[in-house]
């Protein structure tokens, strides 16, 4: 097999010789080897035969990202109860570790069993956002399978993929054999049924004949089952399909009862310090606010709660099976839990003696917010965090924050009253519809929040700001908008910058370069699949770490293969024009989405679904099973209002 | 009046390539599972109260490293043993629980020496000679390498490289008679002479001599953390 570097490897080499040369040779050589050991405490290390089916979750970026995700701890509880199935765990080793790989000869491992990756069955990504692709990319080099799919057959690994960035699966379309779109707990089973009975046809059995098993699921999308044809502009003209029986859609997959759905409560616990080093209860999944350029509030709804009795038994088992000092309350949107306060107040009552702590990862804008953080952490005053994205009351209403100028001056005062000192606030520019005014806006904003903190807190207050570039995702209302052109967005990040210069506040914006090349991803087509591999051929990985981005290559990339970056970040695209994840459905209707745009357009805004009534986004159906569901349990919590 | 208990014990395997940062919430989330009820320090952030010894370098295991943990109230010995080791992750051993007084308490003032041992490595022809003759050729030059009166190195500190003298940290070092085919050294240091030194320091100063023979240090296992008895 020749790797991306020509290098042969000679033969294949066991388990247990790749843990003897780990062991001997590399982990005294590697920056934090605590990445490539495993043996944490909870890992599970499972017995196999020839009828168990092995599946690899693999997580393209470094150990303490990919433990971080609940996601993948929730598919690894789930494969490993199974007495049929068994799931290991693969990270991207850093460069350092790479190298030293390539070295000594050994391929890409799981940290369970340091089983070569080519001896799984299954291969798992998670895809959290679209600058791991080339991650994605090298994880299989490095683990000798061929990147392309139609290069591999029965005999190899098959690769699937997950996640937030699956709901546009286009530009992986030549290298992932099957996505799944959606909630992932029901899915995960019904694949490994599907490949038992698949093995169950012998020697004869053929990879076709898998994915077409698979096809048949809710859910699942085959690429390679579809031609795309193009108008002679660029255009996509039409989705084609290429085997008879195949899925016209391909539907998200929605588990209607969170509430029963199985939880990780004895979750791996590192040894090493990892990003999010806690219990990760998710409150509820969903968001329903409809900020209109968020993917996440679109593709993840319905809301659905976790009932409080459930989450306070969850609490108990995850403590008591890992020993954490910390739970986070986790969703998209903590404050909006309906039983929030009761449940914090709960949990504190419950293990304040014990010196355990707990966190709400994000806060809306208001003083309810401020008043539930000083209930977590009752004497640590540390900094808070908001998001009010924009400066104008007029974009909040473009974007549909429903925060006005005044609830964050308001919230903000009421947090230095309750003894905040340091305050960090996000926001994003070049949004559609933007002007010099909106810019202004945020300065005026960022100043007005510096002089109530020198007045109310003085020397010690501190103020950090975080402005990130707007970049249009699919599945959402600005889904046809053209994403801001770098020269405006780095004017505006240094007009910004002059104008908020002081030593109290710190300033953060990333690399324009990185914000292009996301936009170019998030709404690809398969054709970007080309300069994909001639990027990663070129040595691009950890593109979303500033110490590894290399845009001079992805450049290079896109010209090889004739490629217009600007086709898919800038253009401005029409009502009628066919996206390339058009077949993928969310459960929101494409008329919705646009409505929402005219609305955007308007600056008319439209309230949170669960306490205005329903905006008709195309999930009643749902909406309507899940009140059923909650009525049968009378269970009691806020699910959307629906006739 | 809080408890207190010397904890001696094993951190190896998977755990030799744990940070001591790393090892300190480890141990606490263990003590957590084991339902051991440890004292919270006092403070913005309580933690608990538990006050390790000098740290291992990232790659060297400890058969007997030391700790002192502060609990609520008196426990059987045997039973937090059992309790800890039943909790623990792999790599993490204890040895030995025994309550001490309040008065013996400062771990880090107490301890004194630090007891390694080095398996080195052959990649050339002294290999071929006999043993004994190799034991007392290496001994010569332990012998010579103990006589200098200073032993001068550079080392990378946060400061930029600086020079320190390796001699004052060096207590004693000697060969460890074992029957296989392999050459151990104990090499003994102090541990309160400004502060901990790593011992691939030492070795590596020392096989500098042997550079064309290709002597590599192959392990090292720090043996036993010593106190000093006043
Ligand atoms: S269908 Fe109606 S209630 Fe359900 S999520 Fe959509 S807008 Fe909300």
């Amino acid at each position: 097999m020749i790797n991306k570097y020509g290098k042969v490897h000679v033969y294949k080499k066991t388990n247990k010789e790749i843990e003897k040369i780990l062991f001997s040779e590399i982990l005294e050589k590697v920056e934090k080897p605590g990445r490539y050991i495993g043996k944490e405490y909870n890992e599970i290390v499972k017995k196999s035969d020839n009828k168990t089916i092995k599946v690899a979750l693999s997580f393209p970026d470094l150990y303490e990202i990919g433990m971080s995700y609940l996601g993948f701890k929730i598919l690894y509880d789930i494969i490993n109860k199974r007495e049929d199935a068994l799931a290991e765990r693969v990270f991207s080793p850093a460069g350092d570790m790479e190298e030293l790989m390539l070295k000594k000869n050994i391929p890409l491992f799981s940290l369970e069993t340091y089983r070569p990756l080519s001896d799984f069955d299954i291969i798992g990504f998670s895809l959290q956002h679209e600058l791991c692709y080339t991650n994605v990319l090298n994880i299989m080099s490095l683990g000798n399978i061929d990147i392309h799919s139609f290069k591999r057959n029965e005999s190899n690994p098959l690769i699937i993929a997950g996640g937030p960035s699956a709901f546009n699966p286009e530009p992986l379309a030549d290298f992932v054999d099957l996505f799944v779109i959606g909630d992932g707990e029901d899915i995960i089973n019904e694949i490994i049924d599907v490949y038992q009975l698949w093995l169950k046809e012998g020697e004869a059995r053929e990879k076709k004949s898998l994915l077409k098993k698979l096809d048949k699921l809710s859910g699942t999308y085959v690429p390679s089952f579809y031609d795309v044809n193009y108008f002679s502009d660029g255009r996509i003209k039409s989705f084609q399909k290429n085997e008879q029986e195949v899925k016209t859609k391909i539907k998200k997959r929605i588990l209607v009862d969170l509430d029963s759905a199985p939880f990780p409560v004895s979750p791996i616990v590192p040894n090493i310090d990892i990003v999010h080093d806690r219990i990760t209860l998710e409150i509820f999944r969903g968001c329903t606010r409809g900020c209109r350029f968020c993917q996440a509030g679109m593709i993840y709804r319905p809301v659905r709660e976790r009932t409080e009795k459930n989450l306070l038994k969850l609490a108990d088992e995850s403590l008591e099976h890992t020993g954490y000092e910390e739970i986070s309350l986790s969703s998209l949107s903590s404050s909006d839990y309906s039983q929030i306060d009761s449940l914090i107040e709960k949990l504190v009552d419950r293990y304040q003696d014990r010196g355990v702590g707990v966190s709400l990862p994000s806060l809306r804008i208001d003083g309810f917010s401020v008043q539930l953080a000083r209930q977590t952490q009752r004497v640590r005053k540390t900094g808070l965090t908001f998001a009010p994205e924009v400066g104008t009351d007029r974009m909040s209403n473009t974007v549909n924050k429903n925060v006005s100028e005044n609830d964050l001056y308001q919230t903000i005062q009421y947090a230095f009253k309750e003894g905040w000192r340091r305050i960090k606030l996000y926001f994003m520019i070049g949004l559609p519809t933007e002007t010099w005014d909106d810019i202004e806006g945020i300065i005026n904003m960022v100043k007005k929040v510096e002089m109530i903190g020198k007045k109310m807190v003085g020397k010690k207050f501190s103020l950090s700001i975080s402005v990130n570039a707007f970049i249009p995702k699919s599945h959402t209302p600005f889904q046809w908008v053209g994403q801001e052109k770098e020269d405006i967005l780095k004017e505006k990040y240094n007009y910004i910058t002059k104008k908020i210069r002081s030593k109290n506040i710190s300033y953060s914006y990333p690399d324009t370069k990185l914000s292009l090349l996301e936009a170019i991803f998030a709404r690809g087509d398969r054709r970007l699949g080309k300069v994909l591999e001639e990027a990663y051929r070129m040595g691009c990985k950890f593109d979303s770490w500033r110490e590894y981005f290399n845009f001079n290559n992805w450049e290079t990339a896109f010209q090889k293969c004739q490629i217009d970056m600007s086709f898919y970040a800038h253009r401005e695209r029409n009502k009628e024009e066919i996206m390339p994840w058009d077949l993928i459905d969310c459960g929101i209707k494409k008329d919705f989405l646009w409505l929402e745009w005219q609305r955007a357009l308007q600056g008319v805004t439209i309230d949170d679904c669960r306490s205005s009534g329903c905006h008709n986004c195309g999930l009643q159906e749902v909406c309507k099973k899940l009140i059923e569901t909650k009525n049968n349990k009378e269970a009691d919590v806020k699910e959307c209002i629906i006739d | 009046m809080s408890c207190i208990y010397r904890v001696k014990y094993e951190k190896n395997g998977p755990l030799k390539f744990i940070s001591h940062l790393d090892l300190n919430s480890l141990f606490c989330r263990t003590l957590r599972r084991a339902k051991i009820d440890v004292e919270l320090t006092q403070g913005f952030n309580p933690r608990f109260k538990i006050s390790f010894g000098p740290a291992l370098p990232l790659g060297i295991a400890g058969w007997q490293e030391v700790l002192d943990i502060y609990l609520l109230k008196e426990l059987d010995n045997e039973q937090i043993k059992e309790k800890i080791n039943r909790f623990a992750p792999v790599g993490l051993k204890i040895k030995e629980v025994e309550p001490i007084s309040e008065k013996e308490n400062g771990l880090s003032k107490s301890l004194k020496w630090a007891n390694y041992l080095i398996q080195l490595g052959f990649d050339g022809k002294i290999n071929r000679l006999a043993k004994e003759e190799y034991y007392s050729y290496l001994e010569g030059n332990i012998n010579n390498f103990l006589n200098q009166k200073n032993i001068l190195v550079e080392k990378n500190t946060k400061k930029g490289l600086r020079e320190v003298d390796l001699r004052p940290y060096i207590e004693k070092m000697e060969i460890v008679p074992c029957q296989d085919k392999i050459i151990i050294i104990r090499l003994i240091v102090d541990i309160q002479y400004k502060g901990s030194i790593n011992p691939n320091l030492i070795i590596n100063e020392f096989l500098k001599k042997f550079e064309e023979q290709k002597i590599g240090i192959s392990e090292i296992i720090r043996e036993q953390l010593i106190v000093k008895v006043s």
